[in-house]
Order: structure tokens, then C-alpha cells, then sequence
């Protein structure tokens, strides 16, 4: 790789000639923690464009978040969330989330449509039911690493008819016997369901 | 139609004042250009690009001639070694002649440079990075400054510079 040739002070480019959608895209790659941390500092052009609610539709936890403690984590993606103004449709959560943070998502994001929950200790039973009860328009759910039960996948069925897709994995839980009332929760409840992936599920085959 | 069905040439004048020669199946994937193509080619016309310099129109020209499918394969080199005021130019013409895909792949490189800076950057990295230039008041700068310094990388500096009301 060629290390880029030095560039005088006046060969920089006043990138607010862009089109405001070409800067967004760049924007939205970058993920909310980079986003809220340096993007929106760099210029007034993506400033203005950070604090509009359209660039936060989709709201991605995941870059270089491990340099964060939970609580900026948290405080950071609370300052997401309520910059989408409730345009919020797709939102990726991990290991820092709280019953408290998914309820905020919850109360704010009506139109919320795709979900990811990996490695969240913090989000119980009654955080994802409650959750659940106001995220009418739900489509994907893919939940990682967490000891949910089936009173929480039946509250989700209920309260999210439009659920096509649930992923599932509880591989790290320690669950030895055979248990198939987790798929039968599924299938009660959820009826548009196109696809499922169960991992460390202890169906059985009569339960299949 | 009466066009023959020859390849025809369509003339572009860059902003750096070189005359370009662009086979029509390249010319048709400028989104800008594709409606005109029959009128400039019938009236021997050159069309102008005042924001597109040649050695920028010859990168879009390369992209705009590979096969859709090879495109990714084969210009990933050009434009992952491209320096960010490079990349700026691309954004420019991509934008200028609307050619979405190319749009797509340079911000996409963009957005990766920032992310391999490797650390969570400050603005100033993420500037040098891509070429970016700040056009905050002074005083705005310095204050983002002085809340860098006094809170370090990690604090919620921006949190705070924002709500101190210093920009809008």
C-alpha cells in the first residue's frame, strides 16, 4: 500500500458541496458510536446532518463500542434513539443493554422493524414482554447469548403479529435436559413467521 | 431510431480544459448525460464538466467499463488506495454525472477509512483522514479543543460541547 502523498493545507476539499444523501451515506457506515463520538465535529455539513432524524433510521451499537464503559455506552445510544424523533426502524444492542434502555427504545420507536439483542444480562423476561407490548410493527428479532424463556416468546408473539423472522441462541446457557415448550411458545404464537433459527435449543424430536 | 448501430463517441470537455472521448455504452451509465446522448451526438456537441477534472474522469470512465460483475474485484485496488481528496474528486463526478453504484463503493471506502483509523478518532484525525476541512467559527474550534484536552478521548466531550450551545 502507498502512503498517500502529503497534501498542502489548501488541497482540502470543502465537502459541503456534496450532496447532503452522498454525506449521509457516509454517515450511516460509520455506525452511531463513531457518529456521536468524532462525525459530528468534523464540519458543519455533517453536524447539520448528525442531528437530523432520517440519518438515525438505522442505529448501529457495534464499532469500537468495547472502549466505552456501559453507562456512556448506554447514555450514547439513549442520545441516538431519541435523535431519530420515533423514525427509529432497525436498532443492533449489544452486551450493554438495560430493561430500562429497551423500554426507552420501546416508548419512542413506534415503528421500530428489526431488532438485534446479543449478550444483554441487563434485559430480563418482563424487559422484552414490556418492550414488546409497544413494538406493534416488530418484523425481526434475533436475540444472542440470553436466558430467555417462553413467557417472553409468547409475550412477543402476541404483541408483534408482523414477527417474520427470530433468531435465537442460547447456546452459553447451561441447560442440559430435553425442553421443547421454548418451540412450542414459537409456534403457538407466531404465526407469520418465515424463518427461525434456534441455537442451543434443547428440542426434542417428538417437540419437532 | 435512425442512430446506426455503431459504438457513437460522446465528447466531455473536464474542468482542467482536456477533451475526452467516451464510447456511448460507457456515457449511458451517466445517469446525467444518458437523455442527451442523440441530440450531443447529432450536433457533433462537446458537453462540459466544470466540477470533473480528466485525471477524475478517466477513473469513472475505468469504473464505468468493467463488467458490472468484475467492477468490485477490479477497482478495489484503485479506490482502496486512493487518498481521501481522491476520493473527494470521485464523490464529486460520481454525484455530478449520477452514477449511483460508484457513489455507493466510494462512501463506503470513505466510512472505512474513519473506522481503520483504529482507536475511536477526533474530528481532527477523522479530517486528516479523508480531507475534510472544518469550517466552524475559531472559537468553536477552540472550545472543542480545550473539552478534548481537559476531559480526554474517552469522556462524552461531545455530549457536553454540544449542550454547552456553541453550535446550533
Amino acid at each position: 500500500m502507498h502512503p498517500p502523498p502529503p497534501e498542502s493545507p489548501d488541497e482540502f476539499h470543502d465537502w459541503l458541496e456534496l450532496p447532503r444523501d452522498v454525506t449521509a451515506s457516509i454517515l450511516v457506515r460509520l455506525g452511531a458510536i463513531h457518529i456521536l463520538k468524532s462525525a459530528q465535529t468534523v464540519c458543519s455539513s455533517w453536524h447539520n446532518l448528525c442531528k437530523e432524524p432520517p440519518t438515525w433510521h438505522t442505529i448501529d451499537m457495534r464499532n469500537s463500542g468495547w472502549q466505552e464503559t456501559f453507562p456512556k455506552l448506554q447514555k450514547m445510544c439513549q442520545d441516538a434513539v431519541d435523535r431519530s424523533c420515533g423514525l427509529l426502524v432497525d436498532i443492533n444492542v449489544e452486551y450493554f443493554g438495560t430493561n430500562e434502555l429497551l423500554m426507552h427504545i420501546a416508548d419512542t420507536s413506534p415503528k421500530l422493524k428489526r431488532l438485534w439483542v446479543v449478550h444483554c444480562c441487563g434485559i430480563s423476561d418482563e424487559g422484552l414482554s414490556q418492550a414488546a407490548a409497544k413494538l406493534p410493527l416488530l418484523e425481526e428479532l434475533s436475540i444472542s447469548y440470553y436466558p430467555l424463556t417462553k413467557k417472553a416468546l409468547k409475550a412477543v408473539g402476541r404483541c408483534c403479529p408482523r414477527l417474520k423472522s427470530l433468531k435465537f441462541n442460547t447456546q452459553t446457557q447451561k441447560r442440559y435436559e430435553e425442553y421443547d415448550e421454548e418451540a412450542l411458545a414459537i409456534v403457538e404464537n407466531m404465526s407469520e413467521l418465515r424463518h427461525l433459527q434456534l441455537v442451543g435449543n434443547r428440542l426434542t424430536n417428538d417437540g419437532l | 431510431m435512425s442512430s446506426s448501430k455503431k459504438s457513437r463517441i460522446v465528447k466531455f470537455k473536464t474542468s482542467d480544459d482536456k477533451t475526452f472521448e467516451v464510447e456511448e455504452a460507457v456515457a449511458v451509465q451517466f445517469e446525467t448525460i444518458k437523455s442527451m446522448i442523440d441530440y450531443v451526438c447529432a450536433n457533433d456537441c462537446t458537453i462540459p464538466l466544470p466540477n470533473v477534472n480528466a485525471k477524475t474522469l478517466a477513473m469513472v470512465v475505468e469504473w464505468c467499463k468493467k463488467h458490472a460483475d468484475e467492477r468490485d474485484q477490479l477497482m478495489e485496488v484503485d479506490v482502496d488506495e486512493a487518498p481521501g481528496a481522491v476520493l473527494y474528486d470521485l464523490l464529486v463526478a460520481a454525484t455530478y454525472l449520477r452514477v449511483e453504484d460508484l457513489i455507493h463503493r466510494v462512501s463506503q471506502r470513505v466510512s472505512k477509512m474513519v473506522i481503520e483509523i483504529g482507536k475511536l478518532p477526533e474530528e481532527e484525525d477523522v479530517r486528516k483522514t479523508i480531507n475534510i476541512k472544518s469550517d466552524f467559527p475559531p472559537q468553536v474550534e477552540e472550545e472543542l479543543r480545550k473539552l478534548r484536552r481537559t476531559l480526554g478521548p474517552l469522556s462524552d466531550v461531545l455530549v457536553l460541547f454540544v449542550s454547552s450551545g456553541l453550535l446550533e
